[in-house]
């Protein structure tokens, strides 16, 4: 049902009006639709205009539609801990989170400087080892990840390019100021889901991508494909090799698979002979130049990492080692996303590049550092205490909400492991206006775009957002019952 | 011809599992739908001799475990062969595993098959689809069937003719073929048993075809060319008739043809399929004697079990 939109002295359409007539945004977040006085961010104008057309009823009918369309195309992941349903459908908000194309150059600059660092980063840390001599600090860091591979050192992968593919988690603070979160530089996932739901809201509203100039994302295959191709020999043979149908994001694995029209292989289907990796084909074997790999380092080799790992490929380390094949990601990624390295980021950065960063990451605590560690016993109830060998928001305590008796376990085990343990201030992430039952609430957000690197890099304008559960959460990761929305980065 | 396309052994044998639950499904749902028309105007005795779905679907030890529990009655046999979970060849098993052999190869099938497939699965574990089975079941049976040839239009007309695609029409004619056959091999075995009961007037003799005649989908085709309601007639057509795409000689030729594209370099399994559509060319099949017919069409059971076993060999999930 369409309600007229009412004019105002600014001819901007007053929110309280249709489906945003109850909305109240968080009073500590930055809302990423409106500002303190109620009125649309420049860059919201015609979408908040556009959506207040319609009323939460047209919603329901639209969420219908779009369950509809991710049900129909299995665009699904798996839970493994959830004995209802292997299959699970992603939810997605019909929403979008909008970012201005003038922010959105700001961070892609950014991330595109984290990304150089953080290679040259590991080029150092599996050659030279020159920053562990400068800045020693780092050396019980790095030498003691668990990301570490003692057995690569001494290797470079063509062009030095360790990581192909970055996800980095990036929030917006309270003073509107976007800042890195986390990085993900083993097996990032969640781009997929970035391309249909934006396939979905085409199919929804198709209105609005006519009216407002809003970043194609379509062509990240295309880019992914090219910047792999790039670094391999002419012709090269890729391959994308899938821990299989039950891994959580083997959609995913699927999808890319048939877009960058490359066959999608199960370890048996590979094999090693002469420390070069072929392909079993009908027609006999194929020698594969490129792997663009979604199984983690631990069990892509039982010859040298996991040996009860039923998932890897034996002697694909040695062809890996040998230069006859090209990992994307590389093997060793672990080290430069372990949290523990993330505090120092910032001097990687002016290291390697000797510039400052261009994008803030949260200020965060070391706890291997004796005045950090002291900082984080004192302060407990004021800080996000996350362990580094943990990922999907597992493990986190937050000091504010925990009661006594966990915040105790907590402080023996800081000073028992402190290298296992960093601290954050709790940041007030931001949050964006989603659909909830039968009204729209502020939900925190957070964003992973996606970095791909070849020759050149290139980054994929907007990325996932991803939505917290309910108002009080901070955790917005889909395996503990978050959701997601298409993110446009739009031209004024 | 190399079609430049990349085949991995474990989607074929994906692909043909895939096919063969198709056809399986829907050569099912022929039966089941044919039956339940014919069942609202005769009453079938509930015996594995002399219910057409027990006799051709049903084997004695299962059909004994139900008849123990003594609940066997038309709707429970329906049932049975419609949701049972125990029954490895029922509608929505051969449909389940249709779709999760799809899921793992969906990289390979065109977007609108896997769209598809998956649309149908979804219908088929619906609430509607159960309040269909219970309300309409002419309505149910139809919605499956067509389905499956949407499915297989989909196949036909957008699939890459790439090696895949063979394996698939590879799929569905073996598995045609060992759906006729057992068809027409029970047929010829068990004759005088429904002749007693059902046959005694024309209108029975041709109710029954009919029934038969949709499981292979072939009853134009066969009033086209044959114009009597003996089981040899029926029994020859369905061996051999050039019009046909159910017979089994069409089968075997299709089977020759895409094997000669898949295993391009293997012959002895292609010789075995070339002797067996010869020995079913029309003058070798009607030739045959109405002395010889049972053994004849059991000999072709046999030699098609034994192609059944080499292919499952040679396209084996693992």
């Amino acid at each position: 049902m369409r309600t007229q939109p009412k004019s105002c002295e600014d001819n901007f359409v007053e929110f309280k009006t249709g489906i945003f007539k109850s909305y109240n945004a968080l009073p500590e977040s930055y809302d990423e639709y409106f500002d303190r006085k109620g009125k649309p961010h420049e860059e919201l104008k015609g979408i908040v205009e556009y959506f207040t057309k319609f009323s939460l009823e047209d919603f329901l009918s639209f969420h219908d539609k779009s369950e509809n369309f991710f049900f129909s195309r299995s665009i699904s992941f798996n839970v493994y801990s959830d004995e209802k349903g292997v299959e699970k459908i992603i939810p997605v908000d019909l929403l979008p989170r909008v970012i201005a194309a003038t922010e959105w150059k700001v961070v892609e600059e950014g991330l595109r400087q984290r990304v150089q660092a953080l290679n040259l980063f590991l080029t150092d840390v599996y050659g030279r080892q020159q920053i562990l001599k400068d800045l020693p600090i780092l050396k019980e860091v790095v030498l003691g990840s668990k990301g570490f591979c003692a057995q690569l050192v001494g290797i470079t992968p063509p062009h030095g390019i360790y990581v192909h593919v970055a996800g980095v988690d990036v929030i917006r603070d309270s003073a509107n100021c976007f800042k890195v979160l986390e990085d993900n530089l083993r097996v990032p996932s969640g781009v997929s889901y970035v391309l249909e739901s934006r396939n979905m809201m085409k199919n929804i509203f198709p209105e609005i991508f006519a009216k407002i100039k809003i970043k194609n994302v379509n062509v990240y295959p295309f880019q992914l494909r090219q910047a792999l191709h790039s670094i391999a020999p002419d012709n090269p043979m890729m391959v994308l090799l899938t821990p299989g149908p039950y891994n959580s994001a083997y959609f995913e694995h699927v999808f890319l698979a048939r877009r960058m029209d490359c066959p999608l292989v199960q370890n048996s289907d590979l094999v090693v002979e002469g420390n070069k990796v072929y392909l079993k084909t009908m027609k006999g074997l194929k020698q594969v130049h490129i792997i663009y790999r979604r199984t983690n380092d631990d069990y892509i080799d039982p010859t040298v990492f996991n040996p009860n790992s039923l998932l890897g490929v034996p002697g694909l380390v040695k062809a890996y080692l040998a230069g006859n094949v090209v990992l994307a990601n590389a093997l060793g990624n672990g080290v430069a996303d372990d949290k523990a390295i993330y505090p120092f980021l910032p001097d990687i950065i002016r290291y390697y590049l000797a510039e400052e960063p261009i994008l803030a990451q949260v200020v965060t605590y070391s706890a291997l550092n004796p005045k950090d560690l002291q900082f984080i016993l004192d302060n407990l109830t004021s800080l996000v205490i996350k362990p580094v060998d943990e990922s999907g928001g597992k493990g986190i305590t937050f000091g504010a909400k925990a009661a006594k008796k966990q915040l105790e376990e907590v402080k023996s085990q800081l000073k028992a492991n402190p290298r296992n343990y960093i601290a954050q201030p709790l940041e007030e992430l931001s949050a964006c206006p989603t659909i909830t039952g039968r009204d729209v609430c502020p939900r925190r957000v957070d964003l992973r775009p996606f970095v791909v690197t070849g020759k050149a890099t290139w980054v994929l304008p907007g990325g996932l957002t991803r939505t917290a559960v309910d108002r009080d959460s901070y955790i917005v990761n889909s395996s503990q019952g978050g959701g997601t929305k298409d993110t446009w980065i739009v031209e004024l | 011809m190399d079609s430049g396309v990349i085949t991995v052994p474990r989607i074929g044998a994906q692909i043909y599992w895939m096919s063969r639950y198709l056809e399986r499904g829907e050569s099912l749902v022929r039966m089941l739908s044919a039956t339940y028309l014919l069942s609202l105007d005769y009453k079938f005795h509930l015996s594995i001799e002399k219910h057409p779905l027990l006799y051709f679907l049903v084997e004695d030890r299962i059909f004994q475990s139900l008849d123990n529990k003594g609940t066997i009655d038309d709707e429970s046999i329906q049932t049975f062969l419609v949701f049972h979970e125990d029954n490895p060849n029922s509608l929505h098993v051969s449909f389940r595993r249709m779709r999760e052999d799809a899921r793992l190869v969906r990289e390979v099938l065109g977007e609108n098959m896997w769209q598809t497939i998956n649309d149908f699965y979804q219908w088929l574990n619906s609430a509607e689809s159960r309040e269909a089975y219970k309300n309409d079941r002419c309505y149910f049976y139809k919605n499956i069937l067509d389905y499956c040839l949407l499915l297989k239009g989909i196949f036909y007309d957008s699939m890459l003719r790439d090696e895949y695609f063979h394996i698939m029409e590879l799929g569905i004619m073996v598995e045609r073929a060992n759906q006729v056959t057992n068809i027409i091999d029970k047929l010829i075995r068990g004759w005088s048993k429904y002749s007693d009961q059902l046959l005694q007037d024309t209108e029975q003799k041709l109710n029954f075809y009919n029934l038969l005649l949709e499981c292979g989908a072939s009853r134009d085709c066969y009033f086209k060319k044959v114009h009597d309601f003996e089981p040899e007639s029926l029994v020859k057509f369905f061996l051999h008739n050039e019009l046909s795409p159910y017979s089994i000689q069409h089968c075997l030729k299709s089977i020759a043809n895409n094997l000669s594209v898949v295993f391009a370099t293997e012959n002895a399994t292609l010789s075995l399929v070339h002797q067996l559509a010869e020995s079913l060319s029309e003058a070798n099949v009607f030739s045959i004697s109405a002395a010889d017919i049972v053994d004849r069409t059991h000999q072709i059971c046999l030699k098609l079990n034994e192609l059944n076993a080499i292919l499952n060999l040679k396209l084996e999930v693992k």
